[in-house]
């Protein structure tokens, strides 16, 4: 039995071949999005975990449960007396903190949260073992500091320049001494770390004298378990000693849950990938073993019970899925590897790639039991044939009607689904995304599912435009595609996939992009902006202190303050300065007025009011740690809560200093006398600090939006990954239906169709399934990005749905150049057919 | 054996033939795997003459249809339908030739499934972008006997039925020769006679030239002229055959090559 199905798989080579290459594209895709994921989750923790080997133990205040604020210090004093341990070799006492250093341009080194500044804390022999210099020392002055190798390399920085370097205290000018390398433990990839020497570092980012954090480094022969008892013996109230190893376990399990939400996407494409896989593997094993009724029939002829025969059509089944799944497997790892090096970025380098055992049984098992499941409805169908009538039936069976059943669910379906989603996402509550998302999911695949019944429509619609352009070729294309509605279904439905999440996507990500610039741009009316670049280092209400000095200019700090209760309720409140704000933050005033401010009065968003029954007028209770008075409300303003700039309370800043003596100033706006162009007044005013970013609104705008371009990015990168497949898919199928059609190739090269015409009219087939792939898609993909829309719309004032006509084109085109792509191959095998051969086959 | 009473001479083509080989070669394969399936075959076919090719399996009469209609390449001699000659012509000329000079006729019947028979009838017309002569379609369609079921598909035609949508297919576009390759193969005998019966009206009463390759020595029989082929060679013919003396010749024939 074995025996006649290897033979049945290798009797027919091409057909094998096409079966077996849309297992492995199925494979290849669904290992790739897996081992994707994994991969840079594996990498991420092992940064995260490297570098601890070097310490033995490390020694820290704990924690405050209430705040994360640590309970203890740790100085100078107790780096001596650790050292003095029995078994300590060295006890290193680290402080660390935001450092900034600007290339010759001005512009940032480093990315995002990753610009770091720490100490240089040498041992006896005057090095510290932490940091590799390969050209001159660490910083032990001052006015010294030490650069990554990498950003002194991005800047052009050479030992003995002069750099400006920010940090929370202010900026200054240092003398490179030296360049370094050291692991991620201490420099993130892609961001930078600055060195100073110990007294300094403590100065800027602690206390003279104090550390966060001590590195103890054991000698030779002693056990880190041990020395840990007797460390922890000697250490003051609330700080305790972690060993190395401990630490490098708990950093990378941070680590791996940080990475929790790539996992996530890569988990939902992997089911996007498992569905597109689905429809390839089934739909061509469909097609292999309908194309051999007559085969089927044969061997009951003579003599093979139905069971023998279900018994050889499975095995093969499975024998192909194996053998392709192994190199899908392998090709997937490939991919992975492709994609890592393409979408590579300085913070997340290619790692190698991860192949879990998960991965390979996922994938093993749609590689081999989705071509069972896949052959098991055809099979079951050839088995009901009578022996006789199919071996009698020398002509192609009639196309199979779309089954009215599976229309019927279908239609129920998309119906439902769409319903649903249409009423959770008018109706909009911020939690109807789920039910929205529910909805969406049933009417995609309801809408799938009625690919089949829509082709004949959908093509009709077309003709008489096909015609015009090529009526004889256009004919046949037509026909044929019509012809076997459920498999143009599969085929386009691979591309309708890949296109509705990637229309979806555009449609939400335009609206997003459209609200953000909107929102910043339209909330506030001074020139600049003063903030920290990626929001890693800390202003206070000093920092806008020397915007004093320049003549004519109007400014205000927006000064948050956190732990109120107003009222009752628990609040920030935004201390500004009640003369300038109304002239720099657009303020909407509902009722009541914003010179109230002048008067110590507290103005209110719209929201804030909303929820607690505020009005005008209204005196509410304050109190902040224990500080207790009253407040009236002068007014309240419309407000968008997803705002950043907005505050939800504006109180003036005499009232704010009165209850918190060191707030954290938000952003300062700043108007100057020069206007919008004298960007470099308002730099030099605030000392020429690389750590302040002054930012005007077009940059502002720019920021906010580039994440949502960032992640949009990636979604398309990984999308077109699933375009390829769909596009590979299409080539297989149309693959197929020319072998399947090849008498009737034949039969028209016999009687006048030459080559040309050919390869037209296979052409224009992949060009309709390519059309009708990309219009249900795209209908899918708006209504899509519609709905998930309408939940940001309800809670984000101002949301409007913006239909990126361009992108939505864009991916139209991508998907009919795709699908004309892959009638390139069976075109050209079409064009060559054996004609004699051909119009004898039976 | 290779009496050719009707071979053109070498400057060209005797008047009245619709077409001819002379000396045509088919060579497969080299060396010990050399097969020759059609050796020196020089043959004609009149104009308005019904002609049917015979010959045991593997005799090369299916090869002779092939390169005779176009289908098919040859290694050497030449093959003319009316004053062209096909060994100068490009893929596209010889499409070109098939489309508007010749008729085909499969054993398999070859309709479109996805058109109906009307649409399968002038399907060679529409290819070449003309409207077929709407009179002599009626005609050709009325001898066929097809006129009530012109909006059927194949599938909902018995294979008689389908077989006489080929003969129209292969007549309307009034080719100077119709091919037929086993036409009647696939047929019970009632629906062949009909079949052989249109052939040969279409010869009679339409003036169209048929060459046909069978192995039956009943439709064999409806010819005007049988010439036989053996081991890819011409070895006999025979005017005004009946399917009593095919049958004679035929089994010298097999015996000669068994």
């Amino acid at each position: 039995m074995f025996r006649t199905a290897l033979r049945n798989v290798l009797a027919h080579k091409a057909r094998l071949l096409m079966t077996a290459f849309a297992v492995l594209l199925g494979v290849t895709f669904i290992t790739g999005s897996l081992a994707y994921g994994d991969s840079q989750q594996q990498a991420a923790v092992d940064r995260a975990a490297a570098g601890y080997d070097r310490i033995d133990l490390s020694v820290a205040p704990d924690s405050d449960p209430a705040n994360g604020s640590p309970l203890a210090t740790l100085d100078d004093r107790t780096a001596a007396a650790l050292a003095k341990i029995d078994g300590v070799r060295a006890a290193a006492g680290r402080v660390d903190g935001f450092a900034a250093v600007a290339d010759r341009k001005g512009n940032l080194l480093g990315t995002g949260d990753f610009r770091k500044g720490g100490n240089f804390a040498p041992n006896a022999e005057g090095t510290d073992p932490a940091y590799q210099f390969g050209a001159g020392t660490g910083p032990t002055r001052k006015d010294e500091i030490a650069l990554d190798e990498a950003s002194a390399t991005k800047a052009g920085y050479r030992v003995g320049d002069t750099v400006r370097v920010g940090t929370g205290q202010g900026a200054a000018s240092y003398k490179i001494t030296g360049t370094f390398r050291t692991d991620a433990s201490k420099l993130s990839p892609g961001g930078s770390l600055t060195l100073f020497a110990n007294a300094t570092a403590q100065r800027l980012f602690l206390r003279p004298g104090k550390y966060t954090e001590i590195e103890i480094t054991a000698a030779d022969g002693t056990d880190a378990l041990a020395l840990a008892d007797r460390v922890d013996a000697a250490l003051p109230d609330h700080t305790s000693a972690i060993t190395g190893a401990q630490l490098a376990q708990l950093k990378a399990r941070l680590a791996a849950s940080d990475s929790g939400t790539m996992s996530q996407i890569m988990t939902g494409f992997a089911a996007v990938a498992l569905f597109v896989a689905t429809f390839l593997i089934s739909n061509t094993f469909t097609m292999l073993v309908s194309r051999r009724t007559r085969e089927l029939a044969l061997l009951r002829a003579v003599g093979a019970t139905r069971e023998q025969v279900r018994r050889i059509l499975l095995t093969e089944a499975v024998l192909v899925g194996v053998l392709a799944s192994v190199a899908g497997i392998v090709a997937g790892a490939g991919v992975t590897s492709l994609l890592q090096k393409l979408f590579a970025t300085p913070a997340a380098p290619a790692a190698p790639v991860v192949l879990t055992p998960t991965t390979l049984i996922v994938s093993v098992l749609v590689g081999t039991v989705l071509p069972v499941i896949a052959a098991w409805l055809p099979i079951r169908r050839a088995m009901a044939i009578p022996p006789v009538a199919a071996l009698g039936a020398a002509e192609q069976s009639a196309p199979e009607p779309a089954n009215s059943l599976r229309t019927r669910i279908s239609v129920a379906l998309t119906v439902a689904g769409t319903a649903t989603a249409a009423i959770a996402a008018l109706t909009g509550s911020a939690d109807a995304r789920t039910v929205i998302g529910i909805g969406a999911g049933l009417a995609m695949i309801g809408a799938i599912g009625l690919i089949p019944v829509l082709s004949r429509p959908f093509v009709t619609l077309l003709r008489p435009l096909l015609l015009r352009v090529n009526p004889v070729h256009g004919d046949l294309a037509a026909r044929n595609t019509v012809r076997d509605p459920r498999r143009t279904g599969a085929t386009a439905a691979a591309l309708a996939i890949a296109l509705a999440l990637a229309s979806g996507l555009s449609v939400l990500g335009a609206s997003a992009t459209q609200y953000m610039e909107r929102a910043t741009k339209e909330s506030f009316t001074a020139d600049f902006v003063v903030n920290s670049p990626g929001g890693a280092n800390r202003l206070t209400p000093a920092t806008a202190e020397p915007l004093k000095k320049l003549p004519g200019v109007t400014y205000s700090p927006l000064n948050q303050s956190t732990q109120y209760q107003l009222g009752g309720t628990s609040s920030v409140l935004t201390g500004v300065d009640p003369a300038t704000i109304g002239k720099l933050l657009k303020y909407d005033i509902v009722s009541g007025s914003l010179d109230s401010l002048a008067r110590g009065q507290i103005a209110v968003a719209d929201f804030k009011a909303e929820q607690t029954g505020w009005k005008v007028g209204q005196t509410l209770p304050l109190e902040r740690n224990g500080k207790k008075g009253e407040v009236t409300v002068g007014a309240v303003y419309r407000a968008d809560e997803q705002n950043d700039l907005m505050p939800s309370i504006t109180a003036p800043d005499s009232l704010v200093a009165r209850y918190d003596s060191a707030p954290s100033t938000n952003a300062i706006l700043v108007s100057p006398e020069g206007g919008a162009s004298a960007r470099a007044d308002v730099v030099r005013a605030l000392g020429d600090n690389p750590a302040l970013a002054v930012l005007d609104k077009d940059t502002i705008a720019a920021e906010d939006t580039s994440g949502i371009a960032d992640q949009l990015n990636i979604f398309y990168a990984l999308l077109s990954m699933a375009l390829v497949i769909a596009a590979l898919g299409i080539a297989n199928t149309l693959a197929m239906s020319v072998l399947e059609r090849g008498k009737e190739i034949g039969t028209l090269r016999a009687i006048g169709l030459d080559r040309v015409g050919v390869t037209r009219m296979i052409r224009l087939e992949a060009l309709l399934v390519g059309l009708l792939g990309a219009a249900v898609g795209t209908v899918m993909g708006v209504f899509l990005g519609w709905a998930m829309g309408r939940t940001l719309q309800a809670n984000v004032a101002g949301f409007e749905l913006v239909l990126p006509w361009g992108r939505l084109a864009l991916g139209i085109a991508l998907a009919v150049t795709g699908a004309l792509l892959a009638s390139l191959w069976p075109a050209r095998r079409a064009a060559r057919v054996d004609i004699p051969a051909a119009t004898a086959a039976q | 054996m290779t009496a050719m009473s009707h071979a053109p001479d070498a400057t060209g083509l005797m008047p009245g033939l619709a077409a001819a080989t002379s000396g045509l070669s088919k060579v497969y394969g080299r060396g010990d795997a050399r097969v020759v399936a059609l050796d020196q075959v020089s043959v004609g076919f009149r104009e308005g003459e019904f002609t049917a090719i015979m010959g045991p399996s593997g005799s090369g009469k299916s090869t002779l249809m092939h390169c005779a209609a176009g289908l098919d390449s040859f290694s050497s001699g030449s093959v003319r339908i009316g004053d062209t000659e096909l060994s100068t012509l490009n893929d596209r000329q010889l499409t070109q030739l098939r489309r508007d000079r010749i008729g085909f006729i499969f054993q398999a019947f070859n309709l479109l499934p996805t058109m109906t028979a009307l649409e399968n009838i002038t399907l060679p017309m529409t290819i070449a972008g003309r409207r077929p002569d709407q009179a002599w379609l009626d005609r050709v369609v009325a001898m066929v006997g097809l006129s009530g079921r012109l909006g059927h598909r194949p599938s909902e035609l018995s294979g008689g039925q389908q077989q006489r949508v080929a003969v129209a297919r292969a007549l309307v576009s009034q080719p100077s020769i119709v091919f037929g390759d086993e036409p009647t193969g696939n047929l019970d005998s009632r629906a062949g006679a009909e079949v052989l019966g249109f052939l040969r009206d279409s010869v009679r009463e339409l003036g169209q030239t048929v060459v046909m390759v069978t192995h039956d020595p009943v439709a064999a029989g409806y010819a005007d002229r049988v010439v036989f082929l053996a081991d890819g060679r011409l070895v006999d013919e025979m005017v005004r055959p009946t399917a009593g003396r095919v049958l004679e010749r035929m089994k010298g024939l097999q015996v000669g090559v068994g």
